[in-house]
C-alpha cells in the first residue's frame, strides 16, 4: 500500500468526475469539503462510501462517521491502512 | 391568454450546437457524443466544473440554456421572474437504465440514482443561473409546441413569471437534442407553434 | 373564476376509498409493514405496500390496478360521467417512475410515462391529450395547481387529475444509496427521526368551475404556486428559501395571509434536512403556531403521487373535523419550532395549506378551503 494516497487521488478524480482536477492540484492534506478545499459535496461524500465499499471492501455503516473519514486524503489512507 | 414573443432559440443534436439559426461549435464526427460535449464546454468558456458530474441530459440542458440566459438576460428580470417549462418522451431513460444496471451489480450509486428524474435538469440550470421561479416537467409522446406555449402564456397570466424558458431535450443512446425556446412578452417574433416546430424540425 | 375540488379517490396499504383511509389513520394504525429482505437489496426496510386484495383485476401491471381502482371511486363521486368525454375536460397524469419496473425486465418502451396518461385517457375516452406531469415528489401538488390554473384562464372546465406511483427495486436502492431509509416506521419532525418509508398509492380527484358536476363537493382551491430553492439537486436548501417562497405566492395568488391558515398538512419526509429545511420556511412565514402533520409516517413516502393523495386525505380531513397526529412525532426536532400535531384535534378547520418539496429543488403549495 505504499501509494495508497496518489492511489486515492487518482481514484477520487475518477469516480467523481473531477475531470478539471489534476493529481497536483491538491495534496494530501487539502480539505476534500468546503470552500477552502476542492469543493466536495454530500452526494460526492455518498460516493466516497461507495468506492471504500467497492475498491476497498470496507463498510461505512453510519455517512455520519464518513466526515471524519473523508476529510482529507491521509485521513481516507489512515482509515484504510487501520480497518485492512 | 397572452401572446408570447420568441426572442431567442438554441439548440444541441448530435452534429453541434447552434444559437438563433447560427453555428456556435461544431461536434467532431470522430468523436463520440460525451467528448464532444466536453469540447463544447471549453470552447464555451463554461468555467462551471459541476458540468462533469451531470448526467448527459442535464449536460445539453446546461448547454442549451447557457446560450439562452446571457446576461442582459438575466439582469431583465427578478429571480422568479423566469420560469422553466422542459419536456421530453423518455424522461430520464438513460441515467435509468444506468442506473438498473449499477443495482443489478450489486450496488446502486447515489451520483447516478439521483439523475433518474427528468426535472433534475431544471434543478441543475436553476443552480447555474440562480433561478427560483416556477417551474414544471412534461413528459410528451412527441414534441408538442401547442401544449408548451399553452403552458408558458398561462405562468405568464397566472404567476410571477415575465420570461419563460420552455423546450425539450432528450439523451438516451443515439439521440441527443435539446432545443430551447425564449418567451419574453415583449418582442417582434411572434411564438407560434408552427414556428416552434419548423426550429426544432430543420436540420441546420 | 371559482374552482371546485371533489370525486377524489385514493388508494394506499390502508383500503381503496379516502374515508376508509381517513378512518384507519384516525384510529392510529400505519400501513407501513416491515420487510426483512426489501426486494433482496439484503436489507430490512419498512414500506407501504399496497395488497393485491385492495386492487381491482384486469390490468397486467399493478399501477394501471392502482389508477383503476382510484379512477372508479372518482367515477362514483361525479354526478355526471360523461363530462370527462367533453372537449372542454382535460387529464392531467403525475408520476416519477410510473412502471419502472419494465425497464428492469429489458421493456424500456413499456416503462414510458406517457403510457400512463394515454392508457387513462383511451379506457375514459377522453378528447385531449394528457398532460403527464413529471417533477419528482412535487407532482402530484404541481398537477393540481396545473389543473386549477387551466380552469381559471378557461383553458378547461373541468381537470382529472391522478397520480400513481410503485415501490420498486429501482427506487428503494436508490434511497438505500442516499442513506435516506428509516430503521423502522418513519418519525417525521420527531427528534429520532433517521429517514424516510417508501410508500405506494394512486389517487384521482376532478378540479372544476362547476360545482354541480360533483355527488358532493368537497373543497375549493385558493391557490398555489412552484419555486425552485436554486441550491442543490438533492439536498434541500438550508434556509428553505425555495418553499418560502412557494407558500409565499401561493398566499399571493389566494389573497390570503398565514392567519387565514387553520392547518398545514406539510411533506415531512422524516429525513433530517428536510424536516429542519420546513420549520425554518414556516417559521419565516410566522407559521409555528399553525396545527401541522406529515402523513409519512401512516403509508409512507409515495414520490409522485404524494402531493394529490395527501391533499385529498387533507380535505377529508378538515370535512371530519378532525386533524391527525402526526404519526411517529413525540419530540420536537427542528430548530425551529413547528406545532406538530401529537395527537387528533377535533374542532371545525377549514381552510389548508397543502406543500411538498422534492428532488430538483422542487416546492410546491396549494391552499384549498373546505366547501
Amino acid at each position: 500500500m505504499e501509494n495508497l494516497e496518489e492511489n486515492l487521488k487518482a481514484q477520487i478524480i475518477e469516480q467523481l468526475n473531477l475531470e478539471e482536477l489534476d493529481l497536483e492540484d491538491f495534496g494530501n492534506d487539502t480539505p476534500l469539503f468546503g470552500d477552502d478545499g476542492i469543493g466536495l459535496d454530500s452526494i460526492d461524500a455518498l460516493e466516497l462510501i461507495v468506492l471504500m465499499e467497492k475498491d476497498y471492501d470496507l463498510k461505512i455503516a453510519n455517512p455520519e462517521d464518513g466526515s471524519k473519514i473523508f476529510r482529507t486524503v491521509n485521513t481516507m489512507a489512515e482509515f484504510i491502512r487501520t480497518n485492512k | 391568454m397572452r401572446n408570447l414573443n420568441l426572442t431567442s432559440w438554441s439548440k444541441v443534436t448530435t452534429t453541434g450546437i447552434w444559437k438563433d439559426a447560427k453555428s456556435v461549435f461544431h461536434f467532431n464526427e470522430n468523436e463520440n457524443t460525451s467528448s464532444n460535449l466536453k469540447q463544447a464546454y471549453t470552447n464555451l468558456n463554461l468555467s462551471y466544473p459541476k458540468f462533469f458530474k451531470m448526467d448527459g441530459l442535464c449536460k445539453i440542458g446546461i448547454l442549451a440554456s447557457e446560450l439562452l440566459f446571457t446576461d442582459a438576460v438575466k439582469e431583465k428580470y427578478g429571480d422568479d421572474e423566469i420560469a422553466l417549462i422542459l419536456s421530453n418522451s423518455q424522461s430520464s431513460l438513460q441515467s435509468d437504465a444506468d442506473h438498473v444496471k449499477q443495482y443489478a451489480e450489486g450496488t446502486a450509486s447515489p451520483a447516478v440514482f439521483v439523475y433518474t428524474l427528468p426535472n433534475i435538469t431544471i434543478g441543475e440550470i436553476s443552480i447555474r443561473h440562480k433561478l427560483l421561479g416556477e417551474s414544471n416537467f412534461y413528459i410528451f409522446e412527441s414534441f408538442r409546441s401547442n401544449q408548451l406555449l399553452e403552458q408558458a402564456a398561462l405562468l405568464m397570466s397566472t404567476t410571477p413569471t415575465k420570461a419563460c424558458l420552455v423546450g425539450w431535450l432528450e439523451y438516451f443512446g443515439n439521440t441527443v437534442e435539446a432545443v430551447f425556446f425564449l418567451l419574453e412578452k415583449e418582442g417582434t417574433n411572434p411564438a407560434t407553434s408552427q414556428l416552434l416546430d419548423k426550429i426544432k424540425d430543420t436540420i441546420y | 373564476m371559482k374552482v371546485y375540488l371533489g370525486a377524489s379517490g385514493a388508494i394506499n396499504p390502508f383500503g381503496n376509498s379516502v374515508s376508509g383511509i381517513f378512518d384507519a389513520m384516525k384510529s392510529g394504525e400505519t400501513g407501513v409493514a416491515k420487510f426483512p429482505n426489501a426486494f433482496d437489496l439484503g436489507k430490512q426496510e419498512f414500506l407501504g405496500i399496497i395488497d393485491e386484495k385492495l386492487l381491482p383485476k384486469g390490468e397486467v401491471s399493478k399501477i394501471y390496478r392502482m389508477l383503476e381502482g382510484s379512477i372508479q371511486q372518482t367515477l362514483e363521486g361525479l354526478q355526471d360521467t360523461s363530462i370527462l368525454k367533453s372537449d372542454r375536460t382535460r387529464l392531467i397524469v403525475c408520476s416519477t417512475k410510473g412502471d419502472i419496473e419494465e425497464l428492469e425486465k429489458g421493456n424500456p418502451s413499456g416503462a414510458n410515462l406517457s403510457l400512463l396518461g394515454e392508457h387513462i385517457q383511451r379506457k375514459l375516452q377522453m378528447k385531449n391529450e394528457p398532460l403527464v406531469v413529471s417533477s419528482a415528489c412535487i407532482s402530484g401538488l404541481l398537477g393540481i395547481i396545473n389543473g386549477a390554473r387551466m380552469i381559471q384562464q378557461n383553458l378547461a372546465d373541468h381537470v382529472l387529475v391522478v397520480g400513481a406511483d410503485l415501490v420498486t427495486k429501482f427506487t428503494l436502492s436508490g434511497f438505500i444509496s442516499f442513506y435516506a431509509t428509516a430503521t423502522g416506521v418513519s418519525k417525521p419532525y420527531d427528534a429520532d427521526r433517521d429517514g424516510i418509508n417508501l410508500g405506494e398509492a394512486a389517487a384521482s380527484t376532478v378540479l372544476s368551475k362547476d360545482s354541480s358536476i360533483f355527488k358532493k363537493v368537497e373543497a375549493e382551491y385558493l391557490g398555489g404556486a412552484s419555486a425552485n430553492d436554486a441550491n442543490h439537486i438533492s439536498g434541500p436548501s438550508r434556509t428553505g428559501e425555495g418553499l418560502y417562497r412557494s407558500v409565499k405566492n401561493a398566499f399571493a395568488d389566494a389573497c390570503l395571509s398565514a392567519e387565514n391558515v387553520d392547518y398545514i398538512s406539510a411533506h415531512g419526509t422524516a429525513t433530517s434536512f428536510n424536516d429542519e429545511m420546513e420549520s425554518i420556511a414556516f417559521d419565516r412565514h410566522g407559521m409555528s403556531r399553525i396545527p401541522l402533520n406529515s402523513f409519512k409516517g401512516y403509508f409512507g413516502h409515495t414520490l409522485g403521487a404524494a402531493g394529490l393523495i395527501e391533499t385529498v386525505i387533507g380535505i377529508e380531513s378538515l370535512q371530519k373535523n378532525t386533524l391527525l397526529k402526526s404519526y411517529g412525532f413525540e419530540k420536537q426536532g427542528t430548530s425551529k419550532n413547528i406545532n406538530v400535531l401529537s395527537a387528533n384535534k377535533e374542532g371545525s378547520f377549514n381552510t389548508m395549506l397543502k406543500t411538498a418539496s422534492g428532488f430538483g429543488g422542487s416546492n410546491a403549495a396549494g391552499i384549498f378551503k373546505k366547501a
